[in-house]
């Protein structure tokens, strides 16, 4: 007979205590993969919604302007569109769109408010951000028209709604004042409060004009097609394109990546409090396993049984409670995640607050097979070690003694 | 056309006859029969804030031409001895209180000066009307002018200004400032005009923001004198941080 | 036979077992009591910084203040301050009230400019507050009447000065002007709270109102309640009929738990709370069932002889009831003392979260002092037996289940 066989009869044998056993460690497993799932969701989350409204895949700029605190035209840049051209004919690039930038007074009545203003290309916006698609009230911007969308939170500042006409006062590139008249035609909301706070958006053409900048930029962002491969191919534009500063995503937002990765350890403190729980639990059951079975144990011994091949074999008992347990671990860690994933949890009690995710409203978890995966090897492990010394003391112990007393 | 500041800011034409015929003669009349190169002023102003709050406050001027200015408040006592220095397109700030001077340049010169409705950038303006502007007649009756401006680029403020003269006074009755697309940013009116020996002279002026709600700037000459005798050294950074 | 003495003697029949059995409900004892302090760290350290640097346990604005997400602008702000004050402080519930202004500045530092926020604060009277004398760690606290200024170690940093440095700092006045200040460097704080200490600085409150032109007034009014928390709602009560009577129902008065989000975060914490009980609870329990079953299953013998000699299914019980409930006093007992001994260590040492909490504007103070209370012994005692005693239901029943015979057929 295997070591293997016998090992899984062991275990059917006494049904009770494997699930018992698998139980605990599943518990545990469990909850490891539905945090792993919020993290995860809360990063992705993040991560997405950065890229999708502020960092693109990646980004060009003139030297020095990622660096200030300001916005402003002093970091514009002429022949956009044409480098705009030149990035979508590079290889792996999905998409590419200018952008411009600058600050302006946003007035309404008897408020005055400063604000960001962002000229967005209607035609290829949408290609590598999703701004457009984040409008939560009114209707999006129609190119040749003097429309213009409001962050969510500014638009409530401002008492604004979708059809209100309200006036932009800029500084044209060459210094001229110009004050434009908009029609607010939506909101939107990114769930980014810096976004939502303080930005106007308006067709590029439109703030072009204003600033008197045709053909002009602030930026040029691109989403790749391989997301892996954003700093190769970052680095390949940079060659390409010298006159510019090219930056990832993950340099665009290396701040907040460093406090993600924190969170992460933080949260992993308290999980290991869990997992330590769950160790002890099988350690404890195997121990009382090898103990109950003494006298099986001598008998195997007695039958030429070697302790290492006695040591195997609770091992292997102890591998199969885990893989037991992480499968079920896995089957309902991921129900819960993604249970989650699909309906998110309200954070609308922390209102307007910054809680260092770029996250308001709902958090979504995310399932990935990387954590899964993980949680689950993990499990096994953690039940091998676990078992570890019940097992040795199995292999260790005296024959006679174990068959006339039961005792190890 | 020579400009003579006021505030500092405000620029006003002085015409003195009234029978030109193209925009260009109109301008270099005036620069023609310019009578005077410096002036001293005393004017109290007033900011209206769209909140409804209001801030008085007195300063004497002393200009010599349009590139030149030094003014000193005398009122509120907060702003008491407050010294603005413009010089050649530079402004300075000199505070009595904490004996420091400031240089308003880069985002600042943007702000309106006390809250008010011109800018610093306003204040630091001192290219020529004429080097800056294109001027044209845009319609004449009896007993108004009304002139064009048009820039000749995009590096100014205000890209188009509508100045009303009053033909009678040859004074200007009204100033409109407009920004890109001829949109209307801030106007001045001119509320009241006195005599000073033989010259007209505008005594009370409001400047309006044609955006926001509220929002005004009232000046008003208390005593006006041309011609004074301004001594050499006075628009230096050492004048501006004279101590009294 | 008295089934505590029954269940003495099993207990210590196998010891081995009994060790394990006991190390699993000490450690989620263990668990449960070091969490239950370290929380209470984390909630107090966060409730205590918010309602000390921000929300106080009344804070008192005007009524325009609230419609601005991006904090309050000068010209929202109390008119005639002290009387304000002078009333707040008639309450019999307030212990400190003082004013307080924030403003933005643009301060110059080699080759450009750097944003900072300014607060203008009666030095005096935020002893107690913002606790300058703890966070002091160069030069002196500013007298009131000074233009003395306290500079954030990263901003003083940031500005190259240093203590008897001046520093001119320019900023908006109240109406939009221009209001100078001038300032010698007093001291230097480091609050451990990163935008404290990269972008704040404090000046004397009467400095303040000169500079931003604000004559008596002040953005906020930050009170302490003399009863603490408790108290707080009934305090804001009062200050706002004293107010009311007194003819400034211009104002408005908001306790600390509903401002923004405060309350959120504190009403979260206790969700988690729970949560990690529920979690640590189910797996201890999974592990106490597990043993005790086992200890059960293993005396069948003996539970059938029991039965066969008249024992009542529920006298049974009661033994394995009794056996659950002595491992369980054990196992809370010694879990409970390193739990508390942990937390009582790391309440001296504290726990360092500065580096994760760098990113954050979250008003909450890098070292985590676990603060284990009566009541966190309470609790995690009450917590280890309701888990041992839960823990012996089913293999109660289990026991209760053995036929006498069928026990005493089987070897």
């Amino acid at each position: 007979m295997t070591l293997l066989r016998l090992s899984l009869r062991n275990l059917t044998r006494h049904k009770r205590r494997t699930i018992f056993t698998s139980l605990t460690l599943c518990i545990g497993l469990s909850m490891l993969i539905v945090s792993m799932g919020f993290l995860d969701g809360a990063d992705r989350q993040s991560f997405d919604n950065l890229i999708y409204y502020q960092t693109a895949h990646g980004k060009a700029m003139m030297e020095g302007a990622f660096e200030d605190e300001f916005v402003s035209l002093d970091y514009a840049f002429q022949d956009a569109d044409k480098i705009v051209e030149n990035v979508r004919i590079q290889s792996g690039i999905l998409a590419a769109t200018a952008r411009l930038r600058s600050n302006g007074m946003l007035i309404s009545g008897t408020q005055e408010i400063p604000v960001i203003v962002e000229g967005i290309d209607l035609e290829f916006d949408s290609g590598v951000f999703k701004t457009l698609d984040a409008i939560v009230a009114g209707e999006t911007l129609e190119p040749g028209t003097s429309g213009a969308l409001m962050g969510e939170m500014l638009a409530r500042d401002m008492e604004m709604q979708p059809g209100d006409i309200f006036t932009l006062l800029v500084r044209s590139a060459p210094g001229a004042l110009n004050p434009i008249q908009l029609k607010l035609d939506g909101i939107v909301a990114t769930g980014n409060p810096a976004i939502d706070r303080m930005n106007v958006f308006l067709p590029l053409h439109l703030a072009r004009e204003m600033f008197i900048l045709p053909d002009g930029a602030t930026e040029i962002a691109y989403k790749v097609n391989n997301e892996k491969k954003v700093p190769e191919i970052t680095e390949q534009l940079q060659d390409e394109l010298p006159a510019l500063n090219w930056y990832t995503w993950r340099e665009l937002s290396a701040d907040f990546i460093g406090f993600a990765d924190l969170k992460r350890i933080g949260s992993g403190i308290m999980l290991s409090i869990f997992v330590i729980m769950a160790a002890v639990g099988i350690g404890n059951t195997m121990i009382m396993a090898i103990h109950e079975r003494a006298r099986e144990i001598g008998t195997l011994r007695a039958l030429g049984f070697t302790p290492s091949s006695i040591n195997k074999l609770f091992l292997l008992e102890g591998a199969y409670i885990g893989i037991i347990g992480g499968f079920i671990a896995v089957i309902l860690g991921s129900i819960v995640v993604l249970l989650f994933q699909k309906y998110g949890m309200s954070l609308e009690q922390y209102g307007d607050m910054d809680i260092g995710y770029p996250i308001r409203d709902r958090l979504y978890a995310f399932w990935t097979l990387k954590s899964v995966l993980g949680a689950f090897i993990f499990g096994i492990l953690l039940s091998l070690i676990a078992s570890y010394g019940a097992a040795r003391r199995a292999a260790r112990g005296q024959v006679v003694r174990a068959l006339r007393e039961g005792m190890l | 056309m020579k400009r003579i500041v006021i505030l500092i800011t405000l620029t006003l034409c002085f015409l003195t006859e009234s029978q030109g015929q193209t925009a260009k003669e109109w301008l270099d009349r005036i620069d023609a029969n310019m009578a005077f190169m410096t002036a001293e002023f005393t004017a109290k102003m007033t900011v209206h804030h769209p909140n409804g709050q209001e801030r008085m406050f007195r300063f004497v001027s002393k200009v010599r031409e349009d590139k030149f200015a030094l003014m000193e408040f005398v009122d509120p006592p907060r702003e008491r001895g407050t010294r603005y220095l413009k010089r050649e397109g530079n402004l300075w700030i000199y505070f009595p209180r904490q004996d420091r001077t400031l240089q308003i340049q880069g985002h600042m010169l943007r702000e309106g000066v006390q809250g008010g409705d011109f800018s610093y950038e306003d204040l630091t303006e001192s290219r020529e009307l004429e080097e800056m502007y294109n001027a044209s007649i845009e319609s004449e009756t009896d007993t108004t002018l009304i002139i064009f401006l048009e820039a000749k680029d995009m590096t100014v403020s205000y890209p188009f200004q509508l100045i009303t003269i009053d033909k009678v006074s040859s004074l200007p009755v009204q100033q409109l400032y407009s920004g890109i697309g001829n949109t209307p940013i801030k106007e001045m009116i001119v509320l009241e005009t006195l005599n000073f020996g033989k010259r007209k002279f505008p005594t009370k002026m409001e400047i309006r923001s044609l955006l926001v709600d509220g929002k005004w700037t009232k000046l008003e000459f208390e005593a006006i004198e041309f011609g004074v005798e301004l001594p050499p050294d006075i628009f230096t950074k050492e004048s501006l941080e004279k101590k009294h | 036979m008295n089934s505590f003495r029954l269940a003495r003697r099993n207990v210590k029949r196998d010891s081995r077992r009994t060790i394990l059995t006991i190390l699993a409900i000490s450690i989620a004892v263990l668990a449960v009591t070091f969490m239950d302090a370290y929380l209470r760290g984390i909630k107090e350290s966060v409730l205590d910084t918010v309602i000390r640097l921000e929300s106080g346990h009344i804070k008192i604005t005007s009524s325009d203040a609230k419609k601005h997400s991006r904090g309050i602008p000068l010209d929202a702000n109390i008119q005639q301050v002290s009387d304000v004050l002078a009333t707040v402080e008639q309450s019999p519930y307030i212990k400190i009230a003082t004013s307080r202004i924030k403003f933005p500045v643009l301060m110059d530092k080699p080759g450009g400019s750097l944003p900072a926020i300014g607060n203008a604060v009666q030095f005096s009277k935020e002893t107690e507050l913002l606790e300058f004398e703890k966070i002091l760690i160069a030069g002196n606290i500013p007298q009131d009447t000074s233009y003395g200024v306290l500079l954030g170690e990263g901003l003083a940093k940031s500005i190259q000065k240093t203590v008897g440095d001046g520093l001119f700092i320019v900023s908006h006045d109240a109406f939009g002007g221009l209001g100078p200040g001038l300032y010698t460097v007093e001291g230097i704080f480091r609050s451990g709270i990163g935008i404290y200490d990269k972008k704040f600085f404090y000046v004397p409150l009467a400095a303040g109102q000169d500079q931003l032109y604000m004559p008596d007034s002040a953005l906020e009014i930050i009170c302490l309640v003399k009863n603490g928390l408790d108290d707080s709602e009934a305090a804001n009560k009062d200050v706002q009929e004293r107010l009311q009577r007194s003819g400034r129902g211009d104002l408005d008065v908001v306790p600390w738990n509903q401002q923004n989000t405060m309350a959120a975060m504190v009403g979260n914490m206790g969700a988690i709370y729970f949560i990690m009980m529920a979690i640590l609870a189910i797996i201890a329990l999974t592990t106490v069932i597990n043993t005790v079953t086992m200890s059960v299953m293993e005396r069948v013998k003996e539970f059938g002889t029991l039965r066969a000699l008249g024992y009542t299914p529920w006298q049974v019980m009661r033994i394995v009831f009794a056996e659950s409930l002595l491992l369980g006093i054990v196992g809370t007992i010694a879990g409970f003392t390193v739990g508390i001994i942990l937390a009582l260590v790391l309440q001296r040492v504290g726990i360092d979260l500065s580096s994760g909490l760098q990113g954050t504007d979250l008003p909450m103070k890098p070292i985590i002092h676990p603060h284990p209370s009566i009541l966190t012994g309470v609790k995690s005692i009450i917590y280890g037996l309701v888990v041992s005693v839960i823990a012996a239901v089913y293999p109660a029943r289990v026991a209760v289940r053995i036929r006498p015979a069928e026990a005493l057929r089987s070897t």
